[in-house]
């Protein structure tokens, strides 16, 4: 069974950061996705160094993608270079922290 | 890179479906931190009785046996019990190591709590000798507190800012219950040291004892209370304050790290303040206030670099629990200006200069710690409980935001009325007006109980139902 790109991004999006309440995709931490047949790779950040958040969002990565139908072999990195910025973030949940009141 | 083991752990946690959290890479068992922070907040809850009570603790100079009793109940009840909670908690996650010993932590707490209630319950019948037994009791606790977390330290590298709060930190808890039991001691007598040989055990522990007192009864008394509270206070918890804040601000508002010279230099300067003001107001010299105004300088160098921070910071509005802990910080300035007017060479002792004196303590403890300690309880307490019950089923199941863990109205009720209640408490104290007091204390009172009640909301989500499964859709603000 083929995966599509969509797929993994859809995962992706189930990954939620709870301090934040926005989803890892929309926050702008994954840095690059990578597919090849059914091997997927996962470049991502964390907002700030030492997150104590780190090793559960990347859990959760494993988790939605490894339940996709079609993946056998996830692997993921995270980097601190480049670090994260706001504006990596997509608009709307940029908006939701400015309206998290 | 490949992710660490907790995070191997969590996936096979959700895997088997498994409601066992994961462990936060190396911090305690959650009930390590969580049983320190449940009775902090009992102990700051017997305080707004204790005022209605009493009132008298704040319309008259503090050095009598209630006032000396409540203090202790809250330096140690409350600001202790969470202090100890958050170090148990953070010290291994910051430093990304591993808590040396649960065991030892554990030991710690029920040494704690035997030895802090039995010292308030006896400073209130002003049992000096019993003070000095459960004193010991808690002193051993945090010897083993302190033994614990230097042996944690020591297998993690050594972090500028973090470390050298914690160190100092800890090397001043020492100090401050050394001078404290010295102080216990030397307010007692001892009539067996004639009879027992200092070659027996018991008998080298009573002169021991009689040296100390005969030592310590040089000294100006009231000087001698101040000198030890001033190095509890700011050696132990100010210092953990600004420390750990330069870790957490950048972490919650999402800000650049602090400068690296600037967060060091003010750790410094506020352990030269420790050090100086020790002495001189042990000794009440007139240098007193150059130790103050350095003290002042190194938290204004701290309160410039959060203002930086906060300045650059990537989250434009700040949530609740951030903006407690941010007013807290805003009652250092009263303190800071309050610090230097008592601390001026020649100011007399009238009975306005003595109200002004409780009116400091009263603004350090309730209204600095207080305000900062809870607006970071709100931060720790939900993040705890959510790593250890929804952190297994992250990616695959819909799990609450932290905020969603507490009601936001009782944390806002609970703000304005801790926030009334420290008004109330500072005009009767001017004012030397009782009444007021006990309006203070009720409004007091009645901000904790929200924050009582938030907390059992937190903690009842850890007896939650499993959270439900996620459909496929995009989650949470997901763009179109």
């Amino acid at each position: 069974m083929r995966i599509e790109e969509d797929q993994i991004w859809s995962a992706l999006r189930q990954v939620v950061d709870p301090e934040l309440n926005v989803n890892i995709v929309d926050l702008g931490l994954i840095y690059e996705l990578n597919l090849q047949d059914s091997s997927v790779r996962i470049r991502m950040t964390v907002t700030s160094p030492g997150c104590p958040l780190q090793d559960l969002l990347v859990a959760g990565v494993y988790r939605a993608l490894r339940d996709l139908p079609g993946v056998t072999d996830v692997e993921v990195e995270v980097v601190l270079d480049p670090p994260w910025h706001a504006g990596l973030m997509r608009s709307r949940p940029r908006e939701s922290l400015r309206h998290s009141d | 890179m490949t992710p660490g083991n907790s995070a191997v752990q969590a996936a096979t946690a959700a895997r088997a479906g498994s409601v066992a959290g994961p462990a936060l890479q190396g911090s305690p068992a959650l009930h390590v931190p969580l049983r320190f922070f449940v009775v902090g907040w009992l102990a700051l809850m017997a305080l707004p009785p204790a005022l209605l009570l009493r009132p008298e603790v704040l319309t008259t100079y503090h050095y009598n046996q209630y006032v000396i009793a409540l203090t202790h109940l809250e330096v140690l009840g409350w600001i202790g019990s969470v202090v100890f909670g958050a170090l148990y908690q953070l010290v291994p996650v910051v430093l990304q190591t591993r808590l040396h010993s649960e065991r030892l932590a554990r030991w710690h707490f029920l040494c704690h709590l035997i030895g802090f209630t039995g010292m308030v319950w006896m400073f209130w019948e002003w049992d000096l000798k019993q003070v000095g037994h459960y004193g010991s009791v808690l002193a051993f606790g945090a010897g083993l507190g302190i033994y614990n977390l230097v042996r944690t330290m020591a297998r993690a590298p050594w972090q500028r800012g973090v470390s050298l709060a914690v160190a100092s930190a800890l090397f001043w808890l020492a100090v401050v219950l050394a001078v404290g039991l010295g102080v216990t001691a030397a307010k007692c007598t001892y009539e067996s040291a004639a009879r027992l040989s200092p070659a027996s055990p018991l008998g080298a522990l009573v002169h021991a004892l009689d040296a100390t007192a005969t030592y310590l009864k040089r000294f100006d008394q009231i000087g001698l209370m101040h000198a030890h509270a001033h190095v509890g206070v700011v050696g132990v918890y100010l210092m953990l304050l600004v420390g750990v804040s330069y870790k957490l601000v950048p972490l919650f508002a999402l800000s650049p790290s602090p400068h690296p010279t600037r967060s060091v230099v003010s750790l410094l300067l506020l352990n030269a303040a420790v050090i100086g003001s020790f002495f001189t107001i042990l000794h009440r010299s007139p240098w007193k206030v150059a130790f103050a105004a350095l003290g002042v300088l190194a938290i204004g160098l701290y309160l410039w670099e959060v203002l930086r921070l906060l300045r650059q910071r990537r989250r434009p509005v700040l949530d609740w629990p951030l903006r407690y802990f941010l007013t807290g910080l805003v009652w250092l300035g009263p303190v800071c200006g309050l610090a230097l007017y008592l601390s001026w060479p020649g100011l007399v002792l009238t009975p306005r200069v003595g109200q002004l004196e409780n009116l400091y303590g009263l603004w350090g403890l309730l209204g600095v710690l207080g305000f900062c300690l809870i607006g970071m309880l709100y931060k720790i307490v939900p993040f705890l409980v959510w790593y250890h019950r929804y952190g297994p089923w992250i990616g695959r199941q819909s799990v609450p935001a932290l905020e969603e863990l507490y009601r936001h109205g009782l944390l806002c009720a609970g703000y304005v009325l801790h926030l009334l209640g420290l008004v109330g408490l500072s005009l009767g104290t001017l004012l030397v007006h009782a009444p007021t007091v006990r309006y203070g204390a009720v409004c007091l009172g009645a901000g904790v109980l929200c924050h009582l009640l938030n907390t059992g909301h937190i903690l009842a989500h850890y007896f939650s139902k499993n959270p439900v499964p996620l459909d496929n859709a995009a989650h949470r603000t997901a763009v179109p």
